[in-house]
């Protein structure tokens, strides 16, 4: 019994640090903003403009 | 499991877009309620329809005609009918992006997200509208160049300079294409002595009238009330009459336009001059107004092929990809 207690004491203890040193790590804004602007590139952004080419129809506005 | 959400609310018209499979509602932002009890009676185009024709007890909004929100309960009773129209409850739980005006206070951004919270959404953020319809106007945003969007809907009229996903410079206004309406309607009673309600006053604007004089110009036949006698009364509206009737509206949002330019860094001005303005939203598909922004700001103006889903497709696609585009979010910043 008492060592069962003692396991699950260490297994939390490990989660915790685990946690706040995840928390410490600054994020990777360089990685961040390299992927906002690949979502905001053409090839990423290919299907909102195929529904927007059907939508228009082929006709090609004024 | 529930499929999340891009809501272009505007002061006219609602779109929805949903993720995976593109734009599932499009319809008015209106809503009829009974005077006397609160009771929701109608929405989207029903309600629209209902629009200076109820009787007494009912009434026919557009909760937020001015680019503002006047009334939060009614504002939060339409996210949550709308929710529910497209299949969101308590346990579906999708993600909604929300585009609002940009004009829009701290204050009421925060009851958009929360109505849509409260209505089920598992998460809900807003994005610029005009962050939203560069994007569904296919603009190369992902570049450092100068990309200038300008957004004309029913209350409000915004202008942005975007380049590397960001606003550079934005200008909003409370003037857009309801208030055209509402200057022919004071016009025609004035010079004409006939009353005619909001409605109608929009059908002369989308058949008649212009910023500038154009090619295709024709008279437009208009009945309303007479004034003295009170009888339904004809008369005939002249497109130069009308041009006069609204100049005021239409050079106010010229104006906004030209203090957005004038708001840009200079090494970007230079890329408008290329590359043009382009131009989104109901309201800029008034007749010569093209035209007129382009003669008072010598840039060349663009028309978006998708004018009046620009705005839900950009959104659309921030849904599509959520994790890579959150730092878009109204608030992620700064
Ligand atoms: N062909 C047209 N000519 C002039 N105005 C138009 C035309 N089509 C739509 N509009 C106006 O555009 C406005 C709606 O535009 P929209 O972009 O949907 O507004 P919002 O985004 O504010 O909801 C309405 O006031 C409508 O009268
Ligand atoms: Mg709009």
């Amino acid at each position: 019994m008492p060592i069962v207690v003692t396991a699950a004491v260490v297994v939390a203890l490990a989660g915790v640090i685990v946690a706040v040193r995840r928390r410490r790590r600054p994020p990777d804004t360089v990685d961040a903003f390299r992927r906002q602007i690949d979502a905001l590139g053409p090839d990423a952004r290919r299907s909102v403009i195929d529904a927007s080419r059907d939508r228009a129809g082929g006709a090609d506005g004024p | 499991m529930a499929r999340d959400l891009a809501i272009d609310l505007g002061t006219a018209n609602t779109l929805v877009y949903m993720k995976g499979r593109g734009i599932v509602l499009n319809e008015p932002s209106v809503i009829a309620l009974n005077r006397q009890t609160g009771e929701v009676l109608a929405t989207g185009r029903e309600a629209w329809q209902m629009i200076g024709r109820t009787p007494g007890y009912i009434v026919a909004v557009r909760p937020l005609r001015g680019g503002a929100i006047t009334d939060f309960e009614i504002t939060e009773r339409m996210i949550r009918l709308l929710l529910q129209r497209v299949g969101v409850s308590r346990f579906t739980r999708p993600k909604v992006v929300i585009c609002v005006p940009s004009a829009i206070t701290e204050v009421e951004r925060r009851a958009v997200t929360d109505a849509a919270r409260r209505a089920g959404a598992a998460d809900a953020n807003l994005i610029e509208q005009p962050m939203a319809a560069a994007i569904g106007a296919d603009l190369p945003i992902d570049e450092p160049v100068g990309n200038m969007v300008i957004d004309i809907g029913g209350g409000t009229s915004e202008t942005a300079v975007i380049s590397l996903g960001g606003i550079v410079a934005l200008e909003a206004v409370r003037v857009g294409s309801f208030d055209i309406d509402a200057a022919i309607q004071t016009y025609v009673r004035r010079e004409h002595g006939i009353a005619i309600g909001e409605r109608t006053a929009e059908e002369i604007k989308v058949a008649i009238g212009s910023a500038d004089p154009t090619d295709d110009e024709s008279q437009a036949e208009v009945r309303g009330r007479d004034l003295m006698t009170g009888l339904p009364k004809t008369v005939l509206l002249t497109p130069e009459e009308i041009r006069f009737a609204i100049e005021d509206v239409v050079s106010s949002i010229v104006a906004s336009v030209i203090r957005c330019l004038a708001k840009a860094p200079p090494e970007l001005s230079q890329d408008f001059l290329v590359r043009g303005m382009y131009l989104v939203g109901g309201g800029g598909l008034l007749r010569g107004l093209a035209q007129r922004i382009e003669r008072e700001t010598e840039v060349p103006v663009r028309m978006s092929n998708v004018p009046l889903e620009a705005v839900v497709l950009g959104a659309g696609h921030v849904i599509e990809h959520y994790d890579a585009l959150k730092g878009m979010f109204m608030g992620a910043r700064r």
